[in-house]
Order: structure tokens, then C-alpha cells, then sequence
């Protein structure tokens, strides 16, 4: 009975299990992280395995370095039996196809994580890796925590098995995570305390030392820790205040953070909306591989246009069907831009491709293309759309294009004629006909009786760009009236969407207004690089409606509100969105994909008096806390001192002063990392320092007479020694303390003169006398 | 005991050296490789303390009494003890004589310098108490007649121990009065190889010759005495005592003669080491010798067969050293 409790005892299973579902908690977060569960069964039986047999291992009374080799192999070979099962040989051995298997599965793990967005698909690979990881923590966490009865420094893989997750998906993750974690790991620090206080001694040592001394103890560690505490809390409230705070760094690359994916494989430039004509998924794609990298010498940015469709179907858009009688011949020049009058001022502006990934027969190019030239390919265009047919692969391309001259005036009666539905292909004007209600109503609500067309699609435009109270969101919340076959009414109901939503809306509404209508996709301008270019990633997609406007031709609007849309082209802006007049020296506002808010542009130029007058307060504050922290640097050094030489001060006769200087000798060498031994006699306190220190000649001879010094001075009869004595010991003594400080590691001298132990103590020590005062 | 005289003012360390160096030396000619045995046998005659020999049969203990005894110039008596050893055999015994009509006191073995007792745990507990008085007190009473016992005065007793058939336990007082055991253990095979040579023919002890007197004994017992002990060392023997009688693994702890016969051996350990002051080293050396007899252990430290020499080696490592004076 006695031994069955013994080896239960022993093998500590119920801490291992706390563990083993610690480590557990940590990979619970994965399960946003990863697409699929295939990982979840062998990780738990490997996490289960290796508690278990941690467990069986020390039940049998095994070395701590042997449990956690034992739990290693276990691991090891349990992995090898789930995931490379097929290359052992008779099932047993590893093999080289083994390693070569290793090497594949972790590529290929590698290859994923880089290129995906969370949740990333769990492929064989992934699989592999997490379990391993898994395992590795489950083995770490259960050597420190179980075998090694530290569950505190348990901590530091849990968290670091947890850092993975939460800087790998990409937003706040949900406090239970981490509470989850906490409570586990608190789990185990409360299960080693108890173990530790069950295995105090009592009843025998306090008849020997007497009760008052066995109950002062508990209470100065008490008072000590409360004192630890509240200075940790002041310390971190001190530090919040004046430490800056940084952005958010990343603990491990992975699950495309890496900013350098530009040698993965070619699916990483990969563009799904060219074909679906619906950028959703592209905007989600956190990869930020470029698919195009290019420079322009225009003021305005546009976005590039890729291609346009004016079929809608069924609640969406359909990619166009294209001809190959309709294309112009290879070689053929591109024509002049259809309807743009003459009288409309137009600049012509370079763009020139440095890198381009998009697959074909797709290409990127700004509108009102002029001239196109490719390098390694040919190309057809196709004027219907204005779109241009890439044959081959073309990685660099050059270009021109006309813009419409933001500083010029419009010339009067653009828009006035209202186009002839005769001359437009009947597509051109079909309202979807489920929300034809929907956007019938609104979009005579908003245009109200504006005959002119371009006036009609600013008004649209700014009814959904600011008016209308609508949100961007790449999430749709499901409407309450319209049914799921109309995705228009939807919008217009629930007033959130992304970019096809606004543009298919204005598209719809601009059609029953009679004015001929089209969606066009492509990429906005991207975000500049340090060279100059400008580089384009999936990210990037993005759709608008382009109208046939009389006297314009086709143009770009941009109903699209927020940060993830193009600016409306200047002939487009209405009167009371701030730039009715807009100047060339107007900088372009600049636009970008990232989904954090831009901060407000600060009014004004600031100059250099207003700049040192902003750091001020920064700069005093940086101040105070470097004097701060110099004084509490100094504090601990000069408390030090004081307490290691507390004996020598005091001493009014020559042995008090031995003592005191041996008191000096032992705090120093304390100090200097070498343990001070219990009270013993002055002959094998010699010896346990003889022991512990390196020290030369001159410094051995000098600890033996310091001791023989010690040691007359204790037990000889009194009157035999002497001041000189007394002055000699204290030579030896800082001899001795000299040597040992010149033979220890630099980083035990900087911690003996910066934070030495003495000077803590010397600090308890003045804290408790202030108390008890 | 006989009362200390006071304390030479200075201690005349080379005297005590020479002497027992030369004891020393004596016996080492007779005993091969026993030094360690030998230096305690010689430390606690300085120290004017009674020695238990104890171990099996065969290794010398007697030999070694008899040696110490031989190498001093004093009067030297030896008793075997068997069970029928009398009490009256030891202390003497009143005899009328016929001629002068009066009773007249017949001295028994006790009346020597060096009383060697070989076996003495073959006596009846009655005989052996016999022996009580005159070690602690250092006279005999017979008959209401007190005599005393000549200076210096030591017993030393051989014993087998008390798991040997045929034996009676020395009862804990009588253990207590004893100043010091040792063990004599197996000698080494090159020593016992040595013995086999020289010992065949001839007893050794046939060519020991008196290499002191026993007043020049009496004389360096009296310079031990004078040495100094610091109060810190009285406090750490206090200290040890105490922590004897605390320890879990003891029944009976060291009783306040042995902390006293502790400080005089360490004086004697002291001086001849040269040293006219006494060290915590003097002390941990002869607490084993002096404590391990006087201790009862309990039944736990039986069980892991831990003996009582170990437990005072564990109780000297436990306690602290007092510093200061």
C-alpha cells in the first residue's frame, strides 16, 4: 500500500497532466490559425504521450536528464510513426528517405505559411510542423514544470509556443486564449506550492531553534515579497508612462509577414478577380508579394485597368466573352480614345513596367492608352472594352496614356447630349432586373431632375462615396429584405460592401438614368517604393464603374468610399467634397492599401522652432527618467558599500575589527558570486574559498593569514593581538578581494559594482530598521 | 575528580610535544598502522581521561593498553574479567591480621597508575560498578575507609562488542565515565603482513621500554590545563551538546560530563597540535571519539544501520560555528 503510494507519488502524474493540457491551451489559438483540424489528433496523442510518459518514467525513479531525453526520444519516434511511417525501414528504423521526407514535409510547411494568409490550408507539411512544435513544447514544459519542480520558468515556453500565435493572425486575439493559458499555468504554480509547503519540516526544527525563530522567518520572506511587489507595480506603472511606445514587432516570420516573399512560387502573384470580377478574396490575400512593380511620370495617380465587363447576371458579373474577330490585328496602333472630345485639355504621361507577374492574357495598363510597347510578347487590343490581349509572357512592358488635365476647365455642354441608345449595345443599359426597384427608386431620389449625364454621375458618386451614410467592409452582413439572388438591393439596404458593391450600384443606377454604363477592374496605384516605383499586390485589386459620358467618352468614377479606393478623378468631384478648383501644385493624396487609417495631414508647415517646442515635453520627461533611473542606479552600489563594510565602521578594538574586516571579506566575495558558507570555523571557511575562487599566489597567502589572523583574534587568549594586526588583516583582506574580483567573469564584476547582492540586503535591511521605528 | 590546580601562566608546549611524542612512538613500534588509534589512546592521557578499546577479538586492543601502559615508568596493573570477578578483587579488601589483632586494608588492582581491564564487559554489572567510584572520584572507599588513588590515574578498558555472546552491556553511566572509545578496526594487509614477520617469534612488547615517568605525565597534564578556550568555543560545545540531545535520530543525548570531558580533550588535541589555544577544529576532531560511546540511538537511525559515530559527524556538520569572542 505504502509503495503503490510511493511511485504515484514519485511519477507526479496529476502535475503532468496539468502539463500536458497546459501545453494543450497553447495550441488551442492554431485552430483560427489553420484552416483544417488534421493536426489536432496527433498533436493531442503526442502532447498525452509525452505527459504519460514523463510520468511512468519518473514513477521508476529515472534521473531528471533522463526523463527528458526519454520524453524526447518518445516524441521523436512518435512522430516518426504518424508522419513518415511509409520510409521507415520494417517500420522501425529511420532511413535516409526519412530525412529526405523531413527535409520535404518542413519546406513544404515553409512554403505555406509564407505564402497564406491565416487560416492557412493545413497540408501534410503543416501538419508536421505544428505537431513537432507541439511536442518539443509539451517536452520543455513538462522537463522544467514537472521534472525540474520549476513551473515558473514552465512559463517561458507556453508563452513563447503562444507569441507564435498571436503574431500570426493578424488582429487582437480573443482574451480567453490567453486566459486559458494563464489559468493553466497558474495551475501549475499553485500545485508546486502546495507540494512545497506539504514538505516542509516542522515539529524538529522548532524545538531546536524555538518557536519565535521558526515563525519570524515566513514573516520577513512576507514582507519582503510585499515590498518586491509594490515596487513592480510602481516600476511598471513609471515604465508605461515614459517608455516610448514602438509598433508591434513581429515574434516569427510566417503566414506571409515575410517581406521578402519574392522566391516563393509564381502562385503568389496570383490574381483571382480577373476572372471572377470580383476582388473579395483578392483584398483579403495578405501576401505581399508583388505582382507588379512600375513607375509613372503623372501627378495623379490612376489606377491601372486590367479589363471591363458589361454583363451582369444572375447577381453577378461575368467576365466578357471575347472575340477574336473583334480584336484589332497584332501591331495594329491602338486607336485614339472613342468620345473624348477635342476641346478637353489632356496631358500625356509615361508608364513603365518593371515587373509583372499578372498572368495572361492579362494586362494591367492605365486608361486612355495611347502607345503600348512589350518586351518578349505581342498583344492585340480589343477597342470594344479598350482592353489589351497579352499573347505570351511580358514581365516589362512601356506605355502611354492621356490624362485629363485636372488644371483645365471642362468645356461647356460635356454631358448635355444624352447618349442614343441606338448607338450602344443594349447590355450597356440593362438594369438587373431583381433590384430594378431598389435602384429605380434611389437613384431618382438622388439624381432627382438633372438632365446632364456627368452632373447625374457626380451626384450618384457622392451619394455613395459620402452622402448616403454607407461602409466599407469586406464583410457582408445579409439584408432583411432582399433575398440572397439580389446582391444590389442587398447593398443598398444594408449600406455595406466593398468596392464591386459600390460600383455595380452606381453602375445600375447610372443605367436606369439612361446613361450607358460598364464595370471595369484593375489594380489602384499601389504603394511607393524607395527607388521610386511603385509596386502593385494582390491586395491592391479594385473595381469601378466607368460611364459613357458625351463629350468625355468613357470615365472613371469612383463611388468607393474610404481608404481602400482610388480619389475620384478630378472632372468628377462634385463642388462639396473641398476641391472644386483644384491646382496643379496639389499634391496627390496619397493612396494606399493598408487597412490602418491614414493620419490627418498636420495643418501648415511646422518649423523648427514648433518641432523642438513638441519634443520638448519629451525630451524633459526622457530626462527625468534617465536621472531617475541614474539615482536608483546609484542607490544599490552606495547601500553596498555601506553594508558590506557595516562591521569595520563600528569596530572600536582591534578584534572588533577583525571581525569586521572579515565581514567585509565575506559580503565582497559574496558579492563577486562566491557563496558565503554557513557559519563555520575560520579553517574551513579558507578552505570553501580556496574552493570557489581562482585566485594567484599573493592572494592565497594573503586569505591564510587574514584566517589565522580571524582565528587568533576568536579563540586565543585575549591581549595577544594587535593594532598592526588589526591594519594587516585589512590589507590581506582587500587583497583577497582584489584578486577574486580581477579573476571573475567581466559580467560578475559589472553585477558586483552596478547590482551588487549586499547592496539588496543592506536595503532590506534599512527598510525594516525604518518599520520597526 | 581531583581538583584542577590553577593554570600555569605559560604553557610549556614543547614538553607536552616531546612526551607524547615519545608515547607515542612507543606504541607505534608495538601496534603496525594504527596511528590514528594511537594518537587518541595518547591524547586522552593527556587529557587524564579513562579510554574504552573496543572492537572483536584479535586486533590488538589489549596490546595496545598494554603498550601505553609499558611506556611509562609507573605502576601498572592489569585484571582480566571473567564472571566471577568479585568487586573486593578490584577495590581490595579488609583482612584481620592475626599478628597485630587489627584489620588491615589489602590494596586491590585498582591501586595503580594505568589500570589495564581487558574484557571488562565479561564481569557482572555488579563488579563493573565497582570500577564506578574510583574512576570518577579518583579514590576508594572500603569498609568506610577512604583511600586515594595515586596521580595520574587511567583505566583503559578493552571490550568486545555488546552483539558477542557472553557479555553484559556497560551500563550508560559507567559508559559515560569512560573519556574516550576507540575503535581499532582490521589492520592493512601490508601491516598485517608486517606483524606476521616481527611478531612470529618473540612478543613485541618484551622489547618496550619506559620511555617517560609518570610524574613527568602528571606534570603535562597540568601544562593541557592551562590552555586557553575562548568563550565562543564554550558556546559551540554548549551548542553541539544541545543539538546532541535535539537530534531525531538520538534517544539519549550527550550529557553535561561529556561536554566537559569534550573541552578537555580538545585542549589536549590542542597542545599537540602546538598550539596554545584551542580551534572548533579540536573540538570536531575528538567529538567522535569522545560522544559516539555516551550517545543511545533511536530506532530509526537502526534501521538504515547508521552507527553512532556517523550521527555525530552529521550533528558537527549541522551546527554553525559561533564568531566573535
Amino acid at each position: 500500500m505504502n509503495d503503490d503510494r510511493d511511485w504515484v507519488a514519485r511519477g507526479l502524474w496529476a502535475e503532468g497532466l496539468v502539463a500536458a493540457l497546459a501545453t494543450l491551451t497553447v495550441a488551442w489559438p492554431l485552430t483560427d490559425l489553420l484552416r483544417e483540424g488534421s493536426w489536432l489528433a496527433p498533436g493531442v496523442t503526442m502532447v498525452l504521450l509525452v505527459a504519460l510518459g514523463g510520468a511512468v518514467l519518473r514513477s521508476i525513479d529515472t534521473p531528471p536528464t533522463l526523463v527528458a531525453l526519454g520524453q524526447l526520444a518518445l516524441g521523436l519516434g512518435g512522430l516518426a510513426v504518424i508522419y513518415l511511417q511509409e520510409t521507415l525501414w520494417r517500420g522501425v528504423l529511420p532511413t535516409r528517405e526519412t530525412l529526405e521526407m523531413v527535409g520535404a514535409l518542413l519546406a513544404q510547411a515553409g512554403t505555406v505559411l509564407q505564402t497564406y494568409a491565416a487560416p492557412a490550408p493545413t497540408t501534410q507539411g503543416v501538419s508536421f510542423l505544428v505537431v513537432a512544435v507541439l511536442t518539443l513544447t509539451a517536452v520543455s514544459v513538462d522537463s522544467m514544470g514537472v521534472t525540474g519542480r520549476a513551473p515558473a520558468s514552465a512559463g517561458i515556453p507556453l508563452v513563447a509556443g503562444f507569441l507564435v500565435s498571436v503574431s500570426n493572425t493578424g488582429q487582437a486575439m480573443e482574451p480567453w486564449y490567453f486566459a486559458a493559458v494563464l489559468v493553466m499555468w497558474l495551475l501549475m504554480l499553485a500545485q508546486q506550492g502546495r507540494r512545497l509547503s506539504l514538505s516542509w519540516p516542522s515539529a524538529g526544527r522548532r524545538e531546536s531553534h524555538g518557536a519565535g525563530d521558526v515563525s519570524e522567518g515566513p514573516r520577513t520572506y512576507r514582507g519582503l515579497a510585499q515590498l518586491v511587489g509594490a515596487l513592480t507595480v510602481v516600476a511598471a506603472v513609471l515604465g508605461a508612462a515614459f517608455l516610448p511606445h514602438l509598433p508591434p514587432t513581429f515574434f516569427a516570420d510566417g503566414l506571409a509577414r515575410n517581406p521578402d516573399a519574392r522566391d516563393i512560387d509564381a502562385d503568389a502573384g496570383d490574381v483571382s478577380f480577373t476572372e471572377t470580377m470580383d476582388p473579395g478574396q483578392d483584398l483579403r490575400n495578405q501576401s505581399q508579394a508583388p505582382v507588379l512593380t512600375y513607375r509613372t511620370d503623372a501627378i495623379s495617380l490612376q489606377p491601372l485597368r486590367v479589363t471591363a465587363t458589361e454583363r451582369f447576371e444572375d447577381g453577378r458579373w461575368v467576365a466578357p466573352e471575347r472575340l477574336t474577330s473583334a480584336l484589332l490585328p497584332q501591331g495594329a496602333p491602338i486607336p485614339e480614345p472613342p468620345g473624348l472630345g477635342e476641346s478637353v485639355p489632356v496631358g500625356q504621361s509615361e508608364f513603365q513596367v518593371l515587373d509583372n507577374v499578372l498572368e495572361p492574357p492579362h494586362l494591367a495598363v492605365p486608361p486612355l492608352l495611347t502607345a503600348l510597347e512589350l518586351q518578349g510578347a505581342g498583344y492585340r487590343y480589343d477597342p470594344q472594352d479598350a482592353t489589351v490581349v497579352l499573347q505570351g509572357q511580358s514581365s516589362r512592358y512601356d506605355a502611354t496614356y492621356l490624362t485629363i488635365d485636372v488644371g483645365g476647365q471642362l468645356p461647356d455642354g460635356v454631358g448635355d447630349q444624352p447618349a442614343a441608345a441606338g448607338d450602344f449595345d443594349e447590355d450597356l443599359l440593362a438594369v438587373d432586373e431583381v433590384s430594378r426597384e431598389a435602384v429605380s427608386a434611389l437613384a431618382d431620389e438622388v439624381v432627382g431632375d438633372e438632365d446632364n449625364a456627368l452632373q447625374a454621375a457626380v451626384l450618384i458618386q457622392g451619394h455613395l462615396r459620402s452622402d448616403g451614410d454607407y461602409q466599407y467592409s469586406l464583410e457582408l452582413e445579409p439584408a432583411a429584405e432582399a433575398g440572397a439572388d439580389d446582391p444590389i438591393g442587398g447593398f443598398l439596404e444594408t449600406r455595406q460592401g466593398y468596392c464591386v458593391q459600390f460600383a455595380t450600384a452606381m453602375v445600375m443606377m447610372a443605367r436606369h438614368e439612361g446613361i450607358p454604363a460598364r464595370m471595369a477592374v484593375g489594380f489602384l496605384p499601389g504603394t511607393p517604393q524607395q527607388d521610386g516605383s511603385r509596386q502593385i499586390i494582390a491586395a491592391d485589386a479594385h473595381t469601378w464603374p466607368e460611364l459613357w459620358i458625351d463629350g468625355l467618352g468613357w470615365t472613371r468614377f469612383e463611388p468607393t468610399p474610404g481608404v481602400r479606393a482610388g480619389t475620384p478623378p478630378a472632372y468628377a468631384r462634385s463642388t462639396d467634397e473641398g476641391d472644386a478648383a483644384p491646382s496643379t501644385s496639389e499634391v496627390p493624396q496619397e493612396i494606399t492599401p493598408t487597412p490602418e487609417p491614414t493620419a490627418a495631414p498636420a495643418p501648415g508647415d511646422p518649423t523648427l522652432l514648433d518641432r523642438l517646442g513638441d519634443l520638448l515635453p519629451t525630451l524633459l520627461r526622457t530626462l527625468l527618467a534617465l536621472l531617475l533611473l541614474a539615482a536608483l542606479g546609484t542607490v544599490l552600489p552606495w547601500a553596498g558599500r555601506r553594508y558590506r563594510e557595516a562591521g569595520v565602521r563600528s569596530a572600536t578594538t582591534a578584534s572588533e575589527r577583525i571581525e569586521g574586516e572579515w565581514q567585509l571579506l565575506t559580503r565582497s566575495l559574496s558579492d563577486l558570486g562566491v557563496a558565503t558558507p554557513p557559519e563555520r570555523s575560520p579553517r574551513s571557511m579558507r578552505r570553501h574559498y580556496l574552493g570557489g575562487t581562482t585566485m594567484e599566489d599573493t592572494g592565497d597567502r594573503a586569505l591564510g593569514r587574514a584566517v589565522a589572523t580571524l582565528e587568533r583574534s576568536r579563540y586565543a587568549a585575549p591581549g595577544t593581538l594587535d593594532e598592526d594586526e588589526a591594519h594587516q588583516m585589512s590589507e590581506d583582506v582587500r587583497t583577497v578581494v582584489d584578486e577574486v574580483r580581477h579573476t571573475s567573469p567581466w559580467n560578475q564584476r559589472v553585477n558586483a559594482a552596478l547590482l551588487p547582492g549586499s547592496g539588496v540586503a543592506g536595503v532590506h535591511e534599512g527598510v525594516r530598521r525604518l518599520l520597526r521605528r | 575528580m581531583s581538583a584542577i590546580s590553577p593554570a600555569p601562566d605559560t604553557v610549556d608546549l614543547e614538553a607536552v610535544r616531546s612526551v607524547a611524542g615519545a608515547v607515542h612512538r612507543a606504541i607505534a613500534t608495538v601496534i603496525e598502522g594504527k596511528d590514528e588509534a594511537v594518537a587518541t589512546a595518547v591524547t586522552a592521557l593527556l587529557a587524564e581521561g579513562h579510554l574504552l578499546v573496543e572492537d572483536v577479538p584479535g586486533v590488538g586492543k589489549t596490546m595496545l593498553a598494554k603498550a601505553l601502559a609499558r611506556a611509562i615508568d609507573c605502576r601498572v596493573s592489569r585484571v582480566q574479567f571473567t564472571p566471577d570477578l568479585l568487586p573486593s578483587d578490584i577495590t581490595g579488601v579488609s583482612v584481620f591480621n592475626q599478628d597485630s589483632r587489627e584489620f588491615e586494608f589489602r590494596r586491590g588492582a585498582i591501586f595503580a597508575n594505568v589500570v589495564v581491564g581487558d574484557e571488562i564487559n565479561r564481569a557482572s554489572p555488579k563488579t563493573q560498578s565497582a570500577l564506578l567510584e574510583s574512576m570518577e572520584e579518583r579514590q576508594v572507599t572500603v569498609d568506610g575507609q577512604t583511600y586515594a588513588l595515586p596521580r595520574p590515574f587511567l583505566v583503559m578498558a578493552t571490550q568486545n562488542p555488546i552483539e558477542m555472546e557472553g557479555t553484559y552491556p556497560l551500563p550508560e553511566a559507567q559508559r559515560d565515565r569512560f573519556m574516550a572509545r576507540i575503535s581499532m578496526g582490521y589492520p592493512s594487509a601490508s601491516s598485517e603482513m608486517t606483524m606476521l614477520e616481527t611478531h612470529g617469534s618473540v612478543s613485541p612488547l618484551e622489547g618496550l621500554h619506559p620511555v617517560t615517568t609518570a610524574a613527568d605525565v602528571e606534570q603535562q597534564i597540568d601544562n593541557v590545563r592551562g590552555l586557553h578556550i575562548s568563550t565562543a568555543l564554550r558556546q559551540y560545545v554548549v551548542e553541539l551538546m544541545s543539538a546532541s540531545r535535539a537530534h531525531r535520530m538520538l534517544r539519549l543525548g550527550a550529557s553535561p560530563r561529556a561536554g566537559l570531558q569534550l573541552l578537555r580533550a580538545a585542549r589536549a588535541h590542542a597542545a599537540l597540535a602546538g598550539r596554545d589555544h584551542v580551534l572548533p577544529e579540536d573540538v570536531q576532531a575528538m567529538a567522535v571519539p569522545v560522544l559516539a560511546h555516551r550517545v543511545l540511538p533511536t530506532g530509526e537511525a537502526s534501521l538504515p544501520h547508521r552507527s553512532t559515530a556517523d550521527i555525530v559527524r552529521d550533528l558537527v556538520e549541522r551546527t554553525s560555528v559561533p564568531s566573535g569572542r
